[in-house]
């Protein structure tokens, strides 16, 4: 990495960062001067000791509930680009199936997550399901949108040249809508973690093999306070990550001709 | 390649209204090579018989015929290239890339391809320019870029619906000229709408004018002056005599006189 790139990446980081301490700064300041009860609130700096002293198992479940994630928003990726092209592909394909896909957006996701375990038994299978339910609606409908907005004349272009079908599908439609796709995903990636740890309230196994979205049932249960921010602490981590895992890849396919990804 | 048009009627049908009539019996004889431009006022449908001698669109009365064989929507003309108003160029493509494409469709071996590409960007002034991407190029730039686009499969019939109407007038002409120079080189028959008076007689062989909606032909004008055109025809009596006849037909067309 050349100095000016980490310049770029420094600049990037450190402001967020600052924020970050100035606020858990303040947090701890104002536990310590008002020492609310424990059950109530808790300070950063014992949430940090408790997060250590179990580590292994806040370790263990974070692992738990990315694979999870990963799984959920590979498949959330795949079938919605897949779905998205299918409804673009024709005009009454689009009405026919359309409306369905707005299911998926509005059914409440504890409501089908029993059904999940009675399918799929509680365990990872299931909270992936989740995760995919959960983040498919805006890959979809932003893939449709982006293949949608791909200007007639260059549609055109491609019919004077005979081109095949699949030819203007993966030279011209799927290119076209990259920028539309990619922010699907960004939305899609931190969907996909909620999904994940609200997946596992319900169908989330117990045991050694729990997630993040048990480690907080239980903590809730049990009053420990500290653990449950450390569990809603990794799961933004993750989700952080995850978006920040689609901007790269934005970054990746764009930065040489869109403008979104161009530098200030 | 010779392109017939023969009492070519489009209709337009909208919720709305009544169908509009677009074409109403239009009759266009180009010969092989002859560089035409085609004259109107502005939503006269022009470039509805444009899309139509390109296989975009389907007449609803009449024959489109090009190079002997009839055209309908979907049945392209073989040897034909299309120049949009706007570049329309692939943004997520390098301008090299760009001017492949057409090869790449039409399954043209790779070597073969890069070098035709290659030999077209020089010929349009851009070989420096290969690598850049769209958004860094000027709007001249990019026009450049789709007529090599168009050119660089060698087509016999060219059609150009209004390519310059958002250039500067210096950028134009050295569009217009390079046009011109491009046309006499390879001899291809030319559609060219176009607004400008100035420009359709600095490079057809023929004007043709339409009328106001629905088209009709009101004036079809050979342009007679010496085949190779340069920036000096600008200031020579027929050229101006011409662009003022011209003028007097688009009065007519506009219903004006």
């Amino acid at each position: 990495m050349s100095s000016r790139r980490l310049r770029d990446v420094a600049a990037r980081l450190v402001p967020p960062l600052c924020a970050a301490l100035a606020m858990l700064a303040l947090w701890e300041l104002w536990v310590r001067w008002t020492d609310p009860p424990r059950f109530l609130f808790c300070a950063p700096s014992e949430i940090l000791r408790d997060a250590i002293a179990r580590a292994g198992e806040l370790g263990m479940a974070t692992w738990k509930t990315t694979v999870a994630v990963a799984w959920g928003f590979a498949l959330s990726a795949v079938v919605g680009v897949g779905a998205g092209v299918i409804l673009s592909s024709n005009r009454l394909v689009e009405r026919a199936l359309y409306p369905f896909t707005v299911i998926l957006q509005t059914v409440p996701l504890v409501a089908i997550a029993p059904m999940l375990v009675i399918w799929l038994h509680a365990g990872v299978q299931a909270v992936a399901v989740c995760a995919f339910i959960v983040s498919l609606f805006p890959v979809i409908t932003n893939t449709l949108s982006g293949i949608r907005s791909i200007p007639t004349a260059q549609v055109e272009l491609f019919w004077l040249y005979g081109a095949r079908p699949w030819a203007l599908l993966f030279k011209l439609k799927l290119p076209g809508a990259v920028p539309s796709i990619m922010a699907g995903l960004r939305i899609a990636a931190g969907l996909a973690v909620i999904g994940a740890v609200v997946g596992e309230f319900v169908a989330g196994e117990l045991g050694a093999d729990r997630g993040l979205g048990i480690v907080v049932v239980v903590a809730a249960k049990q009053g420990e306070l500290p653990m449950l921010f450390a569990a809603v602490a990794l799961a933004s981590v993750l989700g952080i990550a995850m978006v920040g895992g689609v901007n790269a890849a934005a970054y990746l396919l764009m930065h040489r001709w869109h403008v979104s990804e161009r530098p200030d | 390649m010779p392109v017939r048009v023969a009492g070519v009627v489009r209709r337009f049908t909208s919720q709305a209204s009544d169908p509009v009539e677009v074409l109403a019996g239009v009759d266009l004889e180009v010969p092989a090579s002859q560089f035409v431009a085609l004259l109107g006022p502005s939503g006269c449908g022009k470039s509805t018989l444009l899309r139509l001698v390109a296989g975009l669109d389907t007449p609803d009365g009449g024959s489109v015929v090009v190079g002997g064989r009839p055209i309908r929507r979907r049945e392209h003309p073989e040897a034909m290239a299309f120049v949009f108003q706007e570049a329309h160029l692939l943004p997520w493509r390098t301008l090299l890339k760009n001017v492949l494409l057409p090869l790449e469709l039409r399954g043209m071996a790779l070597g073969e391809r890069r070098d035709r590409a290659l030999h077209m960007l020089e010929r349009v002034g851009l070989s420096d320019a290969r690598e850049r991407y769209p958004s860094q190029l000027s709007g001249g730039m990019q026009l450049r870029g789709s007529l090599a686009r168009a050119l660089v499969t060698e087509p016999r019939l060219l059609l150009l619906d209004e390519p310059f109407a958002a250039l500067d007038e210096i950028t134009r002409q050295r569009l217009d000229a390079l046009i011109h120079e491009l046309w006499r080189e390879r001899r291809f028959t030319a559609l060219f709408v176009t607004h400008s008076l100035r420009e359709a007689v600095f490079l057809a062989q023929r004007a043709v004018m339409f009328s106001r909606r629905p088209a009709h032909v009101v004036a079809n004008r050979a342009i007679d002056l010496p085949e190779q055109r340069a920036a000096e025809l600008r200031g020579l009596a027929d050229y101006n005599d011409l662009v003022e006849r011209l003028y007097q037909d688009l009065l007519i067309a506009e219903g004006h006189a």
